[in-house]
């Protein structure tokens, strides 16, 4: 079978060992997991595993620079990026390489994660499977596109013919790709405009679907990410001047579509989930709005 | 952004720590050392420094993997692989990248280390420059050529061959040579053929650069076996050296004695050429 890299960039983060140790339990496949400590140790060190490469730097270069260079040593056919505080679905690595053709990425539906008790967390509210970018021109705090979770589009797509099944982008929290796709249509992460860390759905979402691949929510298997409740401390993280920043650059570099290379417009992709939530229907004569 | 990565594969090395802290501390430009290490952590911890990454495998894979790893994230121009019982000369890494063409491999003058008291053995033997390739294609250390007064005059000189321990080159041409090749070579055995081969006879050259040093463990004490050699598959890469006779690359452009012939005469060489691809 093809094998998994499994990325996880690690910055401070606490449960960074059970997360590696649920991936490897977990996984029914061959697998890597490539877990980069970026600028830290962590106490203890984490437990030795045959199928565990540890990246350690001594100073912290931040999370784009941490999947790159995790990218760069993996040896699987398809990688995954996960945060350092995920669960997964057993059999998740079959599961999703099953149906992930080579320019597409795959993200499993999301759970909720009590990271202390290590179990699912029921919070009364649905598995999250779409997500939507948002309108930069309707952003209440600037000329920001934002992802937003979008029950509307799960409610109506229940059936089962939609299991693999069209989003219009994804938290970022964990996607699972071809390293064919990661290399050379996406060219890895870019620094450039984004900074080191944040649109990380925008940059790869946008690059695949305007380049002519597939983002899929995959609904056959999961993964639950931390819920936010209790605090636990501060991982990989930028100060607010810096993320509005790269918000602003990669909002005004997506509607103006500036990225090279592309085979569609930002429009087609609007027009493709039409109706999105927070984009008016008059967008397009407001595109310059707030831009300068 | 560094300009030199440095390289060191490491598999149970009792020197790794003091090889970091003097390239660390004798460098004088801008590097980064990349540390494999292969299967195993060094007790105690190596101590954190803002120059070092570290790339550990829960399986050891084998000094080739591990170059091979640590040169797809290197950052460097210029790669500079390096044993992980070695001290250098001051300077070594601007000295080294001030001289180093686009195909050029450059070896530094080499000396030999006493690990334990961390100095050099005076040892009439060194320094070393020159080494050759003998007939069954083994590098050898060219006393002739070392001792000559005349060629210690010239700093920077073409040699046929070195031991390996030390070797430095632009990254591009690092991945123009698609080095390391396990596939043909298996995970360890002669690293240095691979490398000079494929520099001598695709058009490149393989230097010393007698303006700076490194010294090498020399063997006097046993401190235990580094990398395993255990299936490292010795035959696999005796039979990889030994199609240089014929052709041992794809993008090989010069033959052989090409070579032997640029440095001729070379010890253990027969007059007869048509003896020379037997």
């Amino acid at each position: 079978m093809s094998k998994l890299s499994v990325i996880i960039p690690s910055r401070n983060e606490i449960f960074l060992p059970n997360t590696v140790k649920d991936i490897l339990a977990k996984a029914q496949g061959d697998i890597e997991v490539i877990a980069v400590l970026d600028g830290y140790w962590p106490n203890p060190l984490l437990e030795d595993n045959d199928r565990l490469i540890v990246l350690h730097r001594g100073q912290s270069m931040g999370m784009r620079a941490a999947i790159n260079g995790a990218a760069a040593i993996a040896k699987g056919k398809y990688i995954m990026k996960c945060d350092a505080h995920c669960m997964f679905a057993p059999g998740f690595d079959e599961v999703l390489k099953a149906d992930c053709d080579d320019n597409w990425i795959v993200i499993p539906r999301r759970k909720r994660l009590d990271a202390e008790n290590w179990c699912i967390q029921d919070v009364g509210k649905p598995d999250i499977d779409y997500h939507f970018l948002g309108c930069p021109m309707t952003n209440r705090d600037g000329y920001e596109m934002h992802g937003g979770i979008w029950p509307h589009r799960a409610v109506t797509r229940t059936d089962p013919k939609y299991d693999i099944d069209d989003t219009m982008s994804f938290q970022g929290s964990s996607w699972f790709m071809t390293a064919k796709h990661f290399n050379d249509t996406l060219h890895g992460m870019s620094e450039e405009g984004y900074g080191s860390f944040c649109q990380e759905p925008q940059e790869i979402g946008n690059k695949t679907w305007l380049s002519g691949g597939r983002i899929v929510t995959n609904k056959k298997t999961w993964y639950a990410h931390l819920h936010k409740g209790p605090r636990y401390g501060r991982g990989y993280f930028q100060d607010r001047r810096t993320l509005t920043r790269g918000h602003t650059w990669s909002g005004r570099h997506w509607m103006n579509n500036k990225e090279p290379g592309m085979k569609y417009k930002l429009e087609w992709l609007v027009e493709k989930f039409w109706p999105v939530p927070t984009w008016p229907e008059d967008w397009k004569s407001r595109i310059d709005e707030k831009v300068r | 952004m560094p300009t030199v990565s440095v390289i060191v594969p490491a598999r149970n090395e009792v020197f790794l720590q003091k090889t970091i802290e003097d390239m660390l501390a004798k460098a004088q430009g801008d590097i980064e050392v990349i540390v494999i290490l292969d299967g195993y952590w060094p007790i105690p911890q190596l101590k954190d420094d803002d120059r070092l990454v570290i790339i550990h495998r829960g399986q050891g894979m084998g000094m080739r993997a591990g170059i091979n790893g640590a040169a797809a994230i290197a950052r460097g121009k210029f790669l500079m692989k390096c044993d992980a019982h070695c001290m250098f000369g001051k300077g070594y890494d601007v000295k080294l990248a001030a001289e180093c063409k686009k195909n050029w491999v450059v070896v530094p003058r080499r000396y030999a280390l006493d690990p334990e008291k961390w100095e050099l053995i005076d040892n009439p033997k060194y320094p070393i420059d020159y080494m050759y390739l003998s007939k069954d294609l083994h590098g050898v250390v060219w006393g002739e050529k070392n001792k000559d007064p005349k060629l210690k005059k010239k700093l920077l000189d073409e040699t046929m061959s070195n031991q390996g321990s030390v070797w430095f080159m632009q990254k591009s041409y690092f991945h123009e040579l698609e080095l390391m090749d396990e596939a043909t070579y298996g995970t360890f055995w002669n690293e240095f053929q691979e490398v000079g081969f494929k520099c001598w006879l695709s058009g490149g050259r393989v230097m010393v650069n007698k303006k700076t040093w490194y010294a090498h463990w020399h063997k006097t004490s046993d401190f235990g076996r580094g990398y395993s050699l255990s299936g490292s598959n010795q035959p696999k890469a005796q039979a990889a050296v030994k199609k240089w006779r014929k052709k041992g690359w794809r993008k090989q452009t010069l033959p052989l004695p090409w070579l032997v012939e640029r440095f001729w005469p070379v010890p253990s060489w027969p007059e007869d050429r048509s003896k020379w691809t037997s």
